[in-house]
């Protein structure tokens, strides 16, 4: 930044950038880290129920790939995201937008569009389950408008993972919306005002002032979204409690996999195996998103 | 000059009225699940179970708030749960905002290195340490305590990805023009910085609130005593194994989600278009 | 020198940091210590004193069932009146996560607790881990309890390694009001199935209004499961690890209910209990009959009303014969405290304890069918009538290994009655599918 000359280290950049970081890098050494390579150790082994497990090299890998079910798994937890990760995205942002606009009751409109992701989810289980019903629902109501006969959303397989990701965009839309929001706040009003002048249309304003302005908030949002959705539980959790057999095997997801393998087979090194595989995929896609943040992010 | 001025207007107002159409259409779906839950906590066990599902309770009841609070520590739940949100709210806010604000604007060594690592900690799912984690806090002997209740969720990788975020995106020219006035880190950090990510601030609050609040397996491994107990493991406690009261449960339910809703109604005041940044120029 | 000035500044940096955050923390810790340093040692301290004070032995309890809140509570003030020095801390555990809790602390050891519930499916799992305390000869006087269910606490040693204190037979819960209105007599002990049939599909409206049976189409209590077990059919053979439910015997049961979902239509289709909870048509007074547990009857009876409920026996089909589910008030083998573990667990098992639990639900205990009956209030002797003369088959275990059975025996039953239009032959071959899937996991 200015001229380098030899400084005194308390005026060093890496005195102040690790003193700034070190609180929270102290208390995650101790809480977080360790638990972590723990997890990444039983996966070496066979650790079930009770105590300690012996080591057994790969063989828990070995058996995951051969096992079809983790591939199920790994396709819905990949299918999921690919749907809910963009859709739950676009739709967010145009939310925000819209509730940012000075509009009538804004304050209530916010509050109503961040219930879903407070409202309990076996609420939403409960609730959206009867809306997806075949007799009663208002989901195949509203298809029968259009003439179209609707699924059984919650009795066939084919149709039961799909109304799960609507349900999960519906819900997650809330977060992202209010983190959005906030990125708003640092687009100066004066950016408008002086588009407007030039006779920008609203769209135009939006797409050229506001979504690059607010890259950093929405790079944010998508790489946390990736990872949520990645980790999906709750909600998968929730909806298949409440059914079973073969929707189950429709809808399971890697951690649902995992949790299972945890703590309903209580084969603790096995559900491990597949939580490695499951960081190191999220890795990946982390990675490749910070490699390609350059490119679209706009700081400052 | 005018002309175009007047049709700016023009424009914005159509914004205004497409934002409302949109918004005010949508309202039923995003309302519907909480709507029902307000509306079960009133209704008898009877209605509850009935098919085709019932919306209003014909009669409303407060027996099911008085069972709850009856049978259960309400209020001991509700002290519990707001010091362990204060604590990690209070904590998160300083330990992600200093460490925020040095990934995104202090230049040192091995920086990116170092946030991507800690970034690593967020991609292993919880259900994977949760035995680990509560073996560190027993041999810590933070097991029943408020310290282990809050401290293990103050160094939120979430909130300080979610800050950094924030600091990046306020213009670089204010820090520069404070460096030259003679402000350290430190000053930049406490008396520039942290007023404009007041909207990053907020956000962080609000979900660390949130997050805490309804978190019921960290509570539930940690403690074992009902003094420590939370809201939201009280709540859990009424699922029973062959039957769920839902009338029951969403009367617990409701009182847990209510701080919820205030706490955002009031946090949303925060997010007002173009302040932070217009409020600064200059 | 410059890298040993880096290497000092982030040590002060650290030192800083832990400064802080223990001053962050401390503003929020009311209750415990002031100090940053002195709060760490005090809550060292805290536990170990209490251990070697000397003033008494407190132990653990952990239970997940709301509704025996009071009963359990009763049942430790009693015993405390009695033992002095002995204190007893009840946790009510979410059953939702109940044994995530419980196998946590179980797996870690030392904050485990003295005393704990446990069904059968899980104790069968803890049994091999070590977790489980055999309890001692005195603990239980065996004569006065359930042998079907005792001897399932049995271990290969032949000690006992729980205190019984919930059975739970299936029985047939009905709604009385829909019987008078069809004109009906109410279901009698000795009704096989064809009196069954008849009976739900006289009971059915046209409309869709009201179904003679509903079930739920998972595999707890009160599902298939049952008529596969009436048919005199036994699921799975866990002592040898075989899947039996695509037999000859078992065959009569699947088609059975097969039959009266498609062919009679006096049940909802799959389909509309795979949307909704199947037994949830019985409490919406849709379905005049159903299969349950004894805790589901005063569930039932909430939502219908108590005098619109009876409760008969499981019809006859090839034997008399239906599912139970056990669970047990059991000790933790690494107690501290196995002496009064074992003394408390002795005066649960005793009339006393049990007649205290037995107005929550049906206690294993012999003697105490009564109390429950009253505490119920509503006529439950065909329960009695099941437990003197029925063969009880344990539910299946959803558990460990065994879980992965239950996955393809859900998953069959699902695809089984989500599927129209099937003969015999037809359901034979998706069941023995399963049954071949579960055979290969045991190889």
């Amino acid at each position: 930044m200015e001229s380098k000359r030899k400084k005194v280290f308390y005026h060093t950049d890496n005195f102040w950038g690790y003193l700034f970081v070190s609180p929270l890098l102290i208390l995650m050494l101790i809480f977080s880290v360790g638990p972590i390579f723990f997890a990444f150790y039983m996966s070496l082994t066979d650790w079930q129920l009770s105590g300690a497990g012996s080591f057994i090299g790969l063989e828990n890998f070995k058996e995951l790939f051969a096992d079809e079910t983790t591939w199920k798994e790994l396709k819905n937890s990949l299918i999921y995201t690919v749907f809910k990760v963009p859709i739950g995205v676009a739709i967010s942002l145009i939310l925000a937008y819209f509730l940012n606009q000075k509009i009538p009751f804004r304050g209530l409109f916010r509050v109503i569009y961040f219930l879903p992701s407070i409202t309990m989810t076996v609420a939403i289980g409960l609730v959206w389950r009867y809306l997806f019903n075949s007799q009663y629902g208002i989901v195949n109501a509203i298809l029968a408008v259009f003439g179209i006969q609707g699924p059984y959303w919650m009795a066939d397989p084919k149709w039961f993972f799909p109304a799960i990701i609507l349900v999960a965009i519906w819900q997650g839309i809330g977060y992202d919306m209010v983190i959005l929001l906030a990125g708003l706040q640092n687009v100066p009003g004066m950016y408008y005002e002086a588009a407007k002048m030039e006779g920008a249309s609203s769209f135009q304003c939006f797409r050229k002032i506001t979504v690059p302005l607010i890259t950093p908030s929405l790079f944010f949002v998508i790489i946390m979204e990736f990872m949520n959705s990645l980790k999906v539980f709750d909600l998968i959790y929730i909806f298949i409690n409440s059914s079973f057999g073969p929707m189950e095997n429709a809808a399971r997801t890697m951690v649902y996999g995992i949790y299972q393998k945890a703590f309903v087979h209580s084969r603790m090194g096995y559900a491990s195996a597949e939580a490695v595989i499951l960081f190191v995929i999220i890795l990946a896609v982390t990675l490749v998103q910070f490699w390609g943040e350059r490119k679209w992010v706009h700081y400052d | 000059m005018t002309d175009k001025k007047r049709r700016g207007k023009t424009k914005i107002q159509g914004i205004q009225i497409v934002s409302f159409a949109v918004l005010f259409l949508g309202l039923i779906v995003m309302i519907l699940p909480f709507l029902w839950m307000v509306l079960t906590a009133f209704k008898t066990y009877a209605e509850t179970v009935q098919i085709p599902i019932v919306w209003f309770p014909k009669t409303w009841t407060l027996e099911n708030f008085e069972y709850v609070l009856t049978t259960m520590n309400f209020l001991l739940y509700y002290k519990n749960s707001l010091i362990m949100v204060v604590g990690v709210i209070a904590g998160q806010l300083f330990v992600c905002s200093l460490a925020g604000y040095a990934f995104a604007r202090i230049d040192f060594k091995f920086r990116s290195q170092l946030f991507l690592f800690l970034m690593a900690v967020l991609m292993v799912p919880g259900q994977m340490t949760i035995i680990a984690r509560y073996l560190l806090i027993y041999n810590l002997h933070l097991s029943d305590t408020y310290t282990g209740l809050i401290l293990p969720l103050v160094p939120s990788i979430f909130g300080t990805f979610l800050l950094r975020q924030f600091f990046m995106g306020i213009p670089a020219e204010l820090e520069e023009a404070a460096r030259i006035d003679g402000c350290g880190y430190w000053g930049i950090y406490s008396r520039i910085m942290l007023p404009l990510a007041k909207g990053g601030l907020v956000t962080l609050a609000i979900f660390a609130f949130n997050s805490t609040w309804n978190d019921l397996m960290w509570p539930l491994i940690i403690t074992n005593t009902e003094e420590y107990r939370v809201l939201a493991v009280a709540v859990a406690t009424i699922k029973g194994a062959y039957d769920t009261k839902n009338n029951l449960l969403m009367a617990a339910s409701v009182m847990v989600t209510i701080p919820c809703v205030l706490v955002f109604a009031a946090g949303q005041k925060q997010f007002i278009e173009g302040v932070a940044s217009t409020g600064i120029k200059g | 020198m410059k890298q040993k000035k880096k290497w000092l500044g982030f040590m002060l940096a650290a030192g800083m940091a832990a400064a802080l955050s223990a001053c962050s923390s401390a503003e929020t810790e009311e209750t415990t210590a002031a100090g940053t340093g002195a709060q760490t040692e005090a809550q060292q301290e805290e536990p170990a004193a209490e251990e070697t004070s000397g003033e008494g032995v407190t132990l653990s309890l952990y239970y997940w069932d709301i509704l025996f809140k009071e009963e359990i509570e009763q049942l430790i003030a009693d015993y405390e009146a009695q033992n002095e020095g002995i204190t007893i801390e009840p946790t009510q555990l979410p059953w939702a996560d109940y044994w995530t809790k419980l196998e946590t602390m179980l797996a870690t050891g030392d904050d485990a607790p003295d005393i704990f519930w446990v069904n059968l499916a899980h104790l069968i799992e803890y049994l091999p881990a070590g977790y489980m305390l055999p309890l001692n000869d005195d603990v239980m006087e065996l004569d006065k309890y359930s042998q079907t269910a005792t001897d399932l606490l049995k271990g290969d040693d032949g000690s006992y390694y729980g205190v019984p204190f919930l059975l739970d037979p299936n029985v047939l819960i009905y709604n009385k009001a829909m019987f008078d209105e069809a004109g009906l007599e109410y279901p009698t002990e000795d009704w096989t199935w064809d009196d069954f049939r008849t009976a739900a599909a006289a009971l059915t409206k046209d409309d869709g209004s009201q179904y003679g049976y509903c079930f739920r189409t998972d595999s707890a209590q009160g599902s298939l499961y049952e008529w596969l077990v009436s048919a005199g059919n036994i699921p799975f053979d866990y002592n040898n690890d075989v899947p039996q439910f695509a037999d000859e015997t078992a065959m009569d049961g699947w088609s059975f209910v097969y039959d009266l979902m498609y062919t009679d239509g006096s049940t909802p289709t799959g389909a509309q209990m795979t949307e909704i909870q199947g037994d949830t048509y019985f409490s919406s007074g849709q379905a005049a009959m159903v299969f349950g547990a004894p805790p589901t009857i005063v569930t039932h009876a909430e939502a219908i009303g108590a005098e619109n409920i009876g409760v008969s026996t499981l019809p006859q089909g090839a034997e008399k014969a239906c599912s139970f589910s056990v669970c047990s008030m059991a000790g933790y083998s690494g107690t501290q405290h196995e002496e009064e573990v074992q003394s408390f667990l002795k005066y649960a098992a005793s009339q006393e304890g049990m007649t205290t639990l037995s107005s929550a639900g049906l206690t294993a205990h012999l003697d105490c069918f009564d109390v429950y009956e009253e505490g119920l209030g509503i006529d439950v002797g065909a329960i009695q009538t099941t437990l003197e003369n029925y063969k009880l088959v344990p539910i299946l275990y959803s558990v460990g290994y065994n879980s992965e059975f239950q996955g393809y025996f859900n998953s069959c039953i699902g695809e089984v009655y989500l599927t129209t239009g099937l003969d015999r032959a037809g359901i034979q071959e998706i069941v023995q599918g399963y049954s071949d899937q579960c055979t290969a996991l045991t190889q």
